[in-house]
C-alpha cells in the first residue's frame, strides 16, 4: 500500500462499506441494520470527495456528497417513521421477527 | 449569479411536465393534514376528490409532454431525447391507470398523501430518464424509492404492511447504497458527474481502469437489479408483493422496472457498453442472470396459491425477458433489442396492472390477500371482472390477440437475429419459459370460469378500478390490432444504441 | 369494342371526381358489407327485425356500384397509366403492391418488426374487378330475393347479417394482395359458410353438414398453408407483387428445382380443392343444401366455390412453370366433372340435382385451368375460358338455384321431384327463368353456357395439341364432351320432371301454390336475362372480357383465338341430343319412368347413391381414424400420462430449491444479493482478464 492519500480513501472507503455490510446483517433490530447502510452510504461519500480531487471543477464530488447527505436525512427520517410503526404494531424491532411473510 | 439563475430557468423548462406533477404533490401534501380532524377521520368521498385531482395533475402533464416538440436537448443536469419522449408516454399512460387503481383502495384520510406519494414515483421515473448526471440520476431514483416505501404502507395499514414495507425499506436503501459506491467509481474514472462527459472520457480508451470500471458496473446493475428484480436481488418481491396492498403491488410490479431499466441503459450508453468490449464482456453475465431470473421466476410461480405472490414471481420471471433482451442490444440491428425491450415494458406493463386492477376490484377489504381459491367461479358473479382479468392474463402469457404476443414476438425476433449463438439459445429459452408461465395464468384462468362460485360474488366491484383494468385490456387488445404506432417510437429510441 | 365501358364510364365520371378516389373506390367495396354486418349485428334483433335486408341490400347496391366502377373507370385509367408488369426491385420493406396495372389503396400497417412486415392492403387488377362485379351482383340479386323467401323467418336479422359478412369476406379475399390475406379471408369464407348453411342450427341434419363443409374445407386448408409456407421458405415474401409479379425469380426457381414448384402447385390446388369441392373432397357441397336457397345461391353456385378456381387462376405464373401440376388439375377436374354428373342423373331433390351440377361444372373449370399446361403461349386462352366459364355459370346456376328456391317455397318446402310436376301454369315466372337457365347449363346454342363450354372445349384440344401430355388431354377432352352430353340429360330432366306432366301438388303446398312475389321474381328475371345473354355480349360479340382479363398482370401475352365453328358445331348437337334424350325419356315416356330404375338396376343404384363415397369415406377414413383414436387415448393414459406429470413435477421439484432461501429473513436476503454481486463482479473480472 503505497502511502498515495487516493488509493490510503479508496481503501478505507472499501473497509467503511465492509463494516456497514457486515453490521447490516449481523444487526437484528433495525435501527442497527439502517446504522449498516448509513455506513454504506457514507463509505460512498468518501469516495466521491476523494475522487473529487483529481476532476477537473474540483467540486464535483463534493457536490455529490452533500446531496447524498440529505438524501440520507430524508431516507432515515421516513426509516424512522416506519420503525415507529413497526413497534407500534411488533412491540418490537427485532427484523426477524418479521417473517410471517415467506416462500 | 446571473448565468446561474439562467442556467437553472433553462433546466427547469426540461422538465415541465414532472415540475407539474410536483405542484401537485406539494400542493397535496400541504394541504391533506388539514383535511383530517383529530381523531384521524376525514370526510367520506373525500379520496374521491383527491383521486380527481391526482388525475387532473397527470393528465395536464402528459398534455405539456404532448405538446412539447421532439427535439433533443441536454442542458447541464437533464436531457431529453427520444428515451425521455418514450418513458413519459409510458410513465403517464401507466400512471392513469394507476391513480385509478389506487383510489378506491385508500382510505379516505390519507387519501392525499397516497395520491401524492404515487405521483412523485411517476415523476420520479420521469426524471430518471431525463437525467444526465450521476447525481440527479440518483435522486431521480431515490424520488420514486422513498415514496414508495410511504405508499407500501399507507393504502393498508395493517401488520403485514408494515413487516413489507420494513423489508422492501431495508433492502431498498441497501441496494441504493451499493450503487451509490459504484457511481462514485465511475465518478473517479470519469472525472466529472456529468453521463455525457464521463461518456467522452470513457469514450477514449479505458486501460487500466477497466477492472475498476467493472466493478462499478457490477455494483450498480446489483442496485438496479434490485429494482428490476433480477435474481439474486429479488427475494423481497414475493413477500412485499404479498403483504401490501394489492393497489402498491401494481405500482410495485411496473414502474420501478421502468425505472431500473431505463437507469441501466443509461449507464450502458454512459460506458458506451454497446460499442465497446466491455459491453462484449459483459453480455454473457447478462444473458445468464437473465436466464435465471427467467427460470426462478416461472418455476416458483407454480407453486405459489396467493395471487399477490404469484404475481411477483411472474413479475421476476418477465424481469428476466427483458434483461435477455438487454442482453442481445446490437447497434444499428433491423431488429432493435431495446426497441423490443422497450415495447415489451408497455405491453407487460398495462398488462399486470390490470391484473392487479381487477385484484383491488373485487378485494374485500377485511381479507389481507387472495388466494386463487377466492376467484372461483368469478366469471358468474362478475363477469365483466372475469373477462377483463381473462384479456389481461392472455397478454402476460403472450397469446394472440393480445399485444403480450408481439412483445414476445419482438423479444423473439431480437434476440433470434441477434448474430451470435447465444441469441437463438436465449430465444429458445425464452419460448420455453413463455410456455411454463402459461400454465399458472391458465390456471387462474381456469378457475375463474370453469368452478363453482365462491363467496366472492357478494363483494361490491370498486368502479375507479375496474375501469383502470378496462383501460388496461383495452391497450392490450388495441395494441395487438395496431402495434406500428408504438412499435416505432420504440425503435426511434432503440436508434439511439448508436 | 369499346361500348358497354364507356357507357358505364360517362355515366359514372361526374361523381368520380372529388370524393371517389380509386383509393376510396375500392375501400369502399368490403367496407359497406362490413359496416352492414355490425349496424345489424348491434341493431338487427332489437330494432331492425323484418327490415334487416334494407341494410344489406343498401350496402350490396353501394359494393356493386363501386365495383362498376372500378371496373369501367378506375381500372382503364390505371392501365393507360402504368406500364404492364411493373416488377419490384427487390424485396425490401416498402413493398409496392402494384405489379401490372392495378389498383391499390394502402390501408395500415400491422407489424413490421426486423424481418417481419405484414400490411392490411387492397389491391384490384383485372381478375379481380370481373370478380367484384360477379360477386357483389349476383349477391345484390341475391339478397334481394331473400328478402322475400326468408321472409318470417325468426333468425332473419341474424340471416342477413351472416350474408353481409360473407361478402364482406369474399370481397376481402378478391383483393387481398398477399397469400397470407388471402388465406385469412379464405378462412372466414369457410367460417361464414358455416353459419349460413348451419342457419337453422336446430335441425341436426343442417347441422351436421355446416361440420362437414368445415371439417372437408380443413383438409383442403392444410395443403393450402403448406404451400404457402413453401412459397415463403423458398421466396421469402407473401405478397403477389414479389411471388407472382417476378417471372424471373420463378423461372430460376423452377429450372432449379422443377419438384418445388410442381409440389408448391399441387398442395395449392390442394386448397382450391377443398375450397371448389373437387373430387374427393366434393363431398360437403350437396350436403350443403340443408342450407337456405338463397344461401346456395350464392355461397354454392356463384361466390365461395368460385374462390379456388380464382386462387388457381390468380397463381398462373406458378402454375406455367409445372406442366405436371397442370395434368393432375386438368384430370381432377375431368373426373369430378364425370363423376358429379354420373350422380346428378338420378336424384331426386332438385336442388341436390343442382348441386351435382355445380360441382361438375366446377370440374369444368379447373379442366380448362389445367388446359395451360399447352405451354406459356396458350396458357392465356385457357386461364380465359375458365374464367369465362366461371362468370357465366354464376349467373345461371344462382338463377337456378333461385328458381328452385321458388318451386320450393311454392309447394311448401318440399323439393323433392317425385311429390310434384307440371308446374309450368302454376308458376309461369319460375318456369321460363328455369327454362332458361336451364339451357344456359346444358348449352344450348348462342345461350350463355354455350360460349363458355365452348371455349373450354378449344382450350382442351390446344392442350392436346401442344402439350407434353397429349394422351390425357385427349382423354380429358372426351370426357368434357361426354360430361357435356349428361349435363344437358340431367339438366332437363330435372326441367321436365318439374314443369311438365300432369299437375301435381303436395300437401304441403296448400291450396293454391302462389307464385314469386315480385320482391323476389325481378332477381330471377334479371339473372334469366343473364343466363341468355350475357355469355354472347361480353364474349364473341364483344370481345370484351377476354380482351379485359388479358390485362390481368401475370398472365402471358396471347393472340385472339377465332370462332371454333367445327367444336360449336360438336357442341350444339351435343346439347340438343341430351335435350331430346331427356324429353323422349321424360315427356313421352313419362308414365314409365318409374320403371327406370329396374331397367338400369345397379348402375342406377350406384348413381343414386352418389356412387357411396360418403360410406367409403366413412370407411376407409372415419372408422380407422375412429379406431386409432381410441388406441391413441388408451396410448395417452397409460403411458403419456405418466410421463407428462413426471414433467410437470419436475419443475415443482426443481421450485423447492429457491425455495429454501426465501425464508423472510431481511438479514439473509442481503446476504444472499452481496455473494450474487461479488459472483458477477469477479466473473465479469475473470472474463475481462481472459
Amino acid at each position: 500500500m503505497t502511502g498515495d492519500p487516493l488509493s490510503i480513501l479508496v481503501w478505507l472507503s472499501a473497509i467503511f462499506f465492509l463494516c456497514g455490510f457486515l453490521c447490516m446483517i449481523v444487526k437484528r433490530n433495525v435501527i442497527g441494520m439502517l446504522i449498516g447502510v448509513e455506513l454504506i452510504l457514507n463509505a460512498a461519500n468518501i469516495n466521491f470527495v476523494a475522487f473529487g480531487q483529481l476532476s477537473r471543477l474540483g467540486i464535483d464530488g463534493q457536490i455529490a456528497t452533500l446531496f447524498v447527505i440529505v438524501l440520507a436525512a430524508a431516507e432515515a427520517a421516513v426509516a424512522l417513521a416506519i420503525t415507529l410503526v413497526f413497534y407500534n404494531s411488533h412491540s418490537t424491532i427485532d427484523a426477524d421477527r418479521g417473517e410471517s411473510l415467506r416462500g | 449569479m446571473d448565468a446561474a439563475l439562467q442556467a437553472i430557468n433553462g433546466a427547469i423548462q426540461l422538465i415541465v411536465p414532472e415540475v407539474i406533477l410536483i405542484a401537485t404533490v406539494c400542493v397535496a401534501f400541504a394541504i391533506s393534514p388539514f383535511l383530517v380532524n383529530d381523531r384521524g377521520q376525514s370526510n367520506p368521498g373525500l379520496r374521491n376528490r383527491w383521486g380527481v385531482i391526482a388525475l387532473f395533475g397527470v393528465l395536464s402533464a402528459a398534455l405539456v409532454w404532448w405538446n412539447t416538440p421532439h427535439t433533443t436537448v441536454t442542458n447541464g443536469p437533464f436531457r431529453i431525447d427520444e428515451l425521455v419522449w418514450y418513458t413519459r408516454l409510458l410513465t403517464f399512460g401507466i400512471g392513469t391507470v394507476l391513480v385509478l387503481v389506487l383510489w378506491g383502495q385508500v382510505e379516505d384520510s390519507v387519501s392525499g398523501e397516497c395520491m401524492a406519494c404515487l405521483l412523485s414515483i411517476l415523476a420520479g421515473a420521469n426524471l430518471v430518464a431525463a437525467a444526465n448526471d450521476l447525481i440527479s440520476l440518483f435522486l431521480a431514483l431515490e424520488l420514486v424509492s422513498i415514496p414508495t416505501y410511504v405508499l407500501l404502507y399507507l393504502p393498508r395499514r395493517d401488520n403485514a404492511s408494515r413487516e413489507a414495507t420494513i423489508k422492501y425499506f431495508l433492502l431498498s436503501i441497501f441496494s441504493s447504497g451499493l450503487m451509490l459506491f459504484g457511481m462514485a467509481y465511475l465518478f473517479g474514472v470519469g472525472g466529472t458527474t456529468n453521463l455525457v462527459g464521463i461518456q467522452a472520457k470513457l469514450a477514449s480508451g479505458l486501460g487500466d481502469a477497466a477492472p475498476l470500471v467493472i466493478v462499478a458496473l457490477g455494483m450498480i446493475i446489483a442496485g438496479l437489479g434490485f429494482r428490476i428484480t433480477a435474481v439474486p436481488f429479488h427475494f423481497y418481491a414475493p413477500d412485499v408483493f404479498q403483504g401490501t396492498a394489492p393497489a402498491a403491488a401494481g405500482m410495485l410490479s411496473i414502474m420501478p422496472k421502468i425505472v431500473g431499466l431505463v437507469a441501466l441503459f443509461r449507464i450502458a450508453q454512459t460506458v458506451s457498453w454497446f460499442t465497446s468490449s466491455i459491453g462484449s464482456t459483459s453480455i454473457a453475465t447478462v444473458a445468464g442472470l437473465a436466464v435465471i431470473t427467467m427460470f426462478v421466476g416461472n418455476l416458483l410461480a407454480l407453486r405459489q396459491r396467493n395471487i399477490a405472490r404469484m404475481m411477483a414471481y411472474s413479475s421476476i420471471a418477465h424481469a428476466g425477458y427483458m434483461l435477455a433482451g438487454f442482453a442481445v442490444i446490437v447497434p444499428g440491428a433491423l431488429a432493435n433489442g431495446w426497441g423490443a425491450v422497450l415495447f415489451y415494458l408497455t405491453t407487460y406493463g398495462f398488462a399486470t396492472v390490470g391484473v392487479f386492477g381487477i385484484l383491488v376490484a373485487v378485494s374485500d377489504s377485511r381479507k389481507p390477500s387472495m388466494t386463487i381459491d377466492d376467484f372461483a367461479g368469478l366469471s358468474k358473479s362478475h363477469p365483466v371482472a372475469a373477462l377483463l382479468m381473462a384479456i389481461v392474463l392472455f397478454g402476460l402469457t403472450g397469446l394472440p390477440p393480445t399485444a403480450g404476443f408481439l412483445g414476445k414476438l419482438s423479444l423473439f425476433i431480437a434476440a433470434w437475429s441477434q448474430g451470435t449463438e447465444l441469441g437463438p439459445w436465449l430465444a429458445i429459452l425464452m419460448a420455453l419459459n413463455a410456455a411454463i408461465s402459461a400454465w399458472y395464468y391458465l390456471r387462474l384462468i381456469a378457475t375463474m370460469y370453469l368452478q363453482p362460485n365462491s363467496q366472492l360474488g357478494s363483494s361490491q366491484l370498486q368502479v375507479p378500478a375496474l375501469v383502470g383494468s378496462a383501460l388496461c385490456a383495452v391497450v392490450t387488445l388495441a395494441t395487438f390490432v395496431a402495434p406500428q404506432w408504438i412499435w416505432r417510437m420504440a425503435e426511434s429510441v432503440g436508434k439511439l444504441v448508436g | 369494342m369499346n361500348l358497354i365501358p364507356n357507357l358505364v364510364a360517362n355515366a359514372a365520371t361526374p361523381a368520380a371526381e372529388g370524393f371517389l378516389t380509386p383509393e376510396v373506390v375500392l375501400t369502399l367495396i368490403p367496407a359497406a358489407p362490413l359496416l352492414a354486418a355490425a349496424v345489424i349485428a348491434v341493431l338487427g334483433k332489437p330494432l331492425l327485425k323484418e327490415r334487416s335486408h334494407l341494410v344489406t341490400v343498401a350496402a350490396f347496391l353501394v359494393s356493386f356500384a363501386m365495383s362498376l366502377v372500378l371496373m369501367f373507370q378506375d381500372l382503364p385509367a390505371v392501365a393507360t397509366q402504368t406500364a404492364p408488369d411493373v416488377v419490384t426491385s427487390a424485396i425490401d420493406h416498402d413493398h409496392q403492391l402494384t405489379y401490372g396495372p392495378a389498383v391499390v389503396a394502402p390501408i395500415f400497417q400491422w407489424v413490421d418488426i426486423g424481418n417481419v412486415n405484414v400490411r392490411v392492403d387492397l389491391r384490384a387488377d383485372a381478375i379481380s374487378a370481373m370478380m367484384l362485379v360477379m360477386v357483389t351482383g349476383v349477391s345484390l340479386l341475391v339478397a334481394l330475393f331473400a328478402s322475400g323467401y326468408m321472409h318470417g323467418d325468426p333468425g332473419y336479422p341474424r340471416f342477413f347479417g351472416a350474408v353481409s359478412l360473407f361478402v364482406f369476406s369474399m370481397t376481402m379475399l378478391v383483393l387481398a394482395p398477399s397469400f397470407l390475406m388471402l388465406f385469412v379471408f379464405w378462412e372466414a369464407v369457410g367460417l361464414c359458410s358455416y353459419l349460413l348453411i348451419g342457419f337453422w342450427f336446430k335441425k341436426p341434419s343442417a347441422a351436421a353438414a355446416a361440420k362437414k363443409a368445415f371439417v372437408v374445407n380443413r383438409i383442403g386448408d392444410f395443403g393450402f398453408i403448406l404451400g404457402i409456407f413453401l412459397i415463403w421458405k423458398n421466396i421469402g415474401s407473401l405478397t403477389f407483387a414479389d411471388v407472382l409479379g417476378r417471372p424471373d425469380k420463378l423461372e430460376a426457381l423452377a429450372t432449379q428445382s422443377p419438384e418445388l414448384v410442381t409440389a408448391i402447385c399441387l398442395l395449392l390446388f390442394l386448397g382450391a380443392m377443398g375450397k371448389s369441392a373437387q373430387f374427393p373432397l366434393h363431398v360437403w357441397l350437396p350436403d350443403a343444401m340443408e342450407g337456405p336457397t338463397p344461401v346456395s345461391a350464392l355461397i354454392h353456385a356463384a361466390t365461395m366455390v368460385t374462390a379456388g378456381v380464382y386462387m388457381v387462376a390468380r397463381c398462373t405464373p406458378l402454375f406455367v412453370l409445372a406442366p405436371q401440376a397442370q395434368v393432375v388439375v386438368s384430370s381432377i377436374g375431368a373426373i369430378t366433372a364425370l363423376v358429379a354428373a354420373l350422380t346428378a342423373l338420378t336424384q331426386y331433390d332438385l336442388k341436390r340435382v343442382m348441386a351435382y351440377s355445380t360441382v361438375s361444372q366446377l370440374g369444368y373449370m379447373f379442366m380448362a385451368l389445367g388446359a395451360a399446361g399447352a405451354g406459356k403461349d396458350h396458357a392465356t386462352f385457357a386461364v380465359t375460358a375458365a374464367m369465362f366459364h366461371l362468370f357465366t355459370h354464376a349467373y345461371f346456376k344462382a338463377l337456378l338455384f333461385l328458381a328452385s328456391g321458388s318451386v320450393m317455397h311454392a309447394m311448401g318446402d318440399v323439393i323433392d321431384m317425385r311429390r310434384f310436376s307440371g308446374l309450368k301454369h302454376a308458376l309461369p315466372i319460375t318456369h321460363w327463368t328455369f327454362l332458361c337457365g336451364a339451357g344456359a347449363l346444358a348449352g344450348l346454342p348462342l345461350l350463355a353456357g354455350f360460349w363458355s363450354k365452348d371455349d373450354i372445349l378449344a382450350a382442351l384440344q390446344t392442350a392436346a395439341e401442344h402439350s407434353p401430355y397429349p394422351q390425357v388431354y385427349k382423354l380429358i377432352f372426351v370426357v368434357a364432351a361426354v360430361t357435356a352430353l349428361l349435363t344437358a340429360f340431367y339438366t332437363f330432366r330435372a326441367y321436365f320432371l318439374t314443369f311438365h306432366g300432369p299437375e301435381k301438388f303436395p300437401e304441403e303446398a296448400g291450396h293454391h301454390p302462389h307464385e314469386a312475389t315480385p320482391v323476389m321474381a325481378w332477381p330471377l328475371r334479371i339473372l334469366a336475362v343473364c343466363a341468355l345473354g350475357i355469355g354472347l355480349l361480353v364474349g364473341p360479340l364483344t370481345h370484351w372480357f377476354p380482351d379485359n382479363l388479358a390485362q390481368t398482370p401475370g398472365l402471358p401475352h396471347h393472340e385472339a383465338h377465332g370462332m371454333h365453328f367445327g367444336l360449336m358445331a360438336i357442341s350444339a348437337i351435343i346439347a340438343l341430343v341430351g335435350v331430346g334424350v331427356a324429353f323422349a325419356v321424360y315427356v313421352k315416356g313419362r308414365s314409365s319412368i318409374d320403371g327406370l330404375p329396374g331397367k338400369f338396376g345397379p348402375l342406377h343404384k350406384l348413381s343414386l347413391n352418389k356412387f357411396y363415397f360418403d360410406e367409403i369415406f366413412t370407411g376407409a377414413i372415419v372408422l380407422p381414424l375412429r379406431g386409432l383414436a381410441k388406441l391413441s387415448f388408451a396410448f395417452d393414459q397409460l403411458l403419456i400420462d405418466p410421463i407428462v406429470d413426471l414433467f410437470g413435477a419436475i419443475p415443482r421439484w426443481f421450485s423447492s430449491i429457491p425455495r429454501v432461501l426465501h425464508n423472510g429473513l431481511v438479514s439473509s436476503y442481503a446476504i444472499v444479493m452481496f455473494t450474487g454481486l461479488l459472483v458477477i463482479v469477479l466473473f465479469a473480472l475473470q472474463v475481462l482478464a481472459g
